[in-house]
């Protein structure tokens, strides 16, 4: 994909970082066909809807602002001619498009997994340190954001499909079971499919999934890459497992803390890049894991102040 | 998508006060004109100053009748934030070294019809720095000690052989000037 034209698309989202404007302004410079080029990107994003995650919600509330000045035009013209102010008002209130979506919010702590089932009956497991909003009607559209993991089995609606947000990554399904880790302080997300076709959004990429694939999205370098899932582990921690392949000790440390709710680190960053393989099938104490954790990286854990630090 | 350009649009708003025209455009240019807002006024305010901006420029559509969309909602967000900051730099002094980061010029150089407008936090200094050399010397006297080298009131009385009390109508009389000067334009 463009380099430069992904920033350039960032850039009309609002989504920009300092750095990469610093790039985009050099690029603009340097020739009058390059403006040209900026021209002809942002007609492309234009015709593709003005994709942003910070327009919606402020339209609506901009659209409220002018609409209520023009709704207290109506009614003091309505109240000088008797008769017709009930038809009026009754007319208005009748037509009047709600201009805000009501949502409601889910949340889980440390160690908390929570099962949710939703209007329309598709079931959400939430994961630690997890968020869900869900809008209070699904009928207008079944759309969720997600800060956090969840295992999600969606009804399948074909007129009406299911989207998950988080950040700039939109997952959009008509009715599957996957799996989708996106905790906002993570530098990746992973969406793991089981059943079913998964369509995910990334700005202006988009890939299918089939089932036993898994997607993850790099946030530092905006890449996607799809892979084998081999196993059902990505799943396990509904049942309270904690089952990991290859992953970082530094991924594991933060797994451990959105468990437990204690902070574990390792003191030292070579160290903190090692790959390990875990399997904690049986409700093992945060001691034991740790001790595990301790062999496998030939340190020893030092408890103070709450935490523990590997060193 | 069929795409409307800007001009149309702009016709649209001003002759018919057509609000899917104003949609059309504040989806077009909400995003960058709200990422420019933050560079200076923060994220916490920022959604705000963007906001309003665009609701300033729906309620006084019939000023607007020639110009470009882009160049006056990017004018208007830029005055929008320089007075907030003007209002920030007021009460806190020292606010006004803080250099945002990124590329203030790639929103001049893509919104801007006049390529040579100032950057906004030079004028915000500009605009400062003027109003303070203007101030009568010991009232400047008093301010600078108290924001730049945040002295407390007691030892700036000491060091310019005054009471406290006078201290402080130096301060309150400097603050009353920069205000009437920075705000009311």
């Amino acid at each position: 994909m463009d380099k430069m034209k992904t920033i350039a698309f960032s850039f009309f989202s609002g989504s920009i970082k300092p750095d990469e404007e610093v790039l985009l302004n050099s690029f603009l410079s340097e020739s009058s066909a390059n403006k040209a080029k900026l021209d002809e990107w942002e007609r492309e994003w234009v015709s593709i809807g003005c994709p942003s995650e910070f327009t919606e919600k402020a339209l609506s509330r901009i659209n409220a602002k002018i609409d209520n000045k023009k709704r207290n035009w109506w009614h003091y013209a309505s109240v000088a001619a008797a008769a017709i102010l009930a038809c009026v008002v009754a007319f208005s209130i009748y037509f009047e498009t709600p201009t805000e979506v009501k949502y409601v919010s889910y949340s889980t702590g440390a160690g908390e997994v929570k099962r949710i089932e939703l209007n329309d009956g598709t079931l959400v497991i939430l994961n630690a340190m997890t968020t869900l909003n869900v809008p209070e009607t699904m009928e207008g559209g079944r759309s969720v954001t997600l800060d956090g993991e969840a295992w999600f089995e969606v009804k399948s609606d074909t007129e009406n499909p299911f989207t998950v947000i988080s950040g700039l990554q939109r997952i959009v399904v008509t009715g599957t079971k996957f799996n989708v880790s996106a905790y906002g302080s993570d530098q990746k997300f992973i969406t793991t499919l089981y059943e079913g076709r998964v369509n995910i959004y990334i700005e202006i990429d988009s890939i299918t999934l089939k089932p036993r694939e898994m997607v993850v999205y790099d946030l530092s370098n905006r890449n996607l890459s799809v892979t084998s899932a081999v196993d059902a582990d990505a799943s396990a921690w509904i049942q309270g497992f904690i089952i990991y392949d290859n992953i970082p000790v530094s991924d594991l440390c933060m797994i451990l803390e959105r468990k437990f709710g204690v902070h574990i680190s390792v003191a030292s960053d070579s160290v903190a890049q090692e790959k390990v393989s875990v399997s904690f099938r049986n409700g093992e104490t945060l001691e034991q894991i740790t001790s595990v954790l301790a062999t496998l990286t030939s340190l020893t854990p030092n408890y103070e102040n709450g935490k523990i630090v590997l060193e | 998508m069929q795409v409307e350009s800007d001009d149309i649009l702009f016709r649209r708003l001003t002759e018919d006060n057509d609000r899917s025209a104003f949609d059309a455009l504040f989806r077009r240019y909400y995003p960058r004109i709200r990422a420019y807002c933050i560079r200076f006024v923060g994220e916490e305010d920022a959604d705000d100053v963007a906001q309003d901006s665009f609701l300033s420029l729906w309620n006084s559509i019939h000023s607007y009748q020639d110009g470009a969309f882009k160049s006056l909602i990017f004018t208007i967000a830029h005055n929008a934030c320089l007075n907030l900051l003007k209002h920030k730099a007021i009460i806190d002094f020292k606010s006004k070294d803080d250099e945002p980061q990124g590329c203030e010029a790639l929103y001049i150089n893509t919104f801007a019809n006049d390529a040579d407008e100032s950057l906004l936090m030079d004028e915000l200094r500009q605009n400062i720095d003027n109003v303070i050399a203007e101030l009568p010397p010991r009232t400047k006297e008093a301010f600078l000690y108290s924001r730049c080298d945040e002295l407390n009131y007691s030892e700036i009385a000491a060091k310019m052989s005054i009471s406290v009390k006078a201290v402080e109508k130096h301060i309150s009389k400097a603050l009353v000037i920069m205000r009437k000067r920075l705000l009311c334009k």
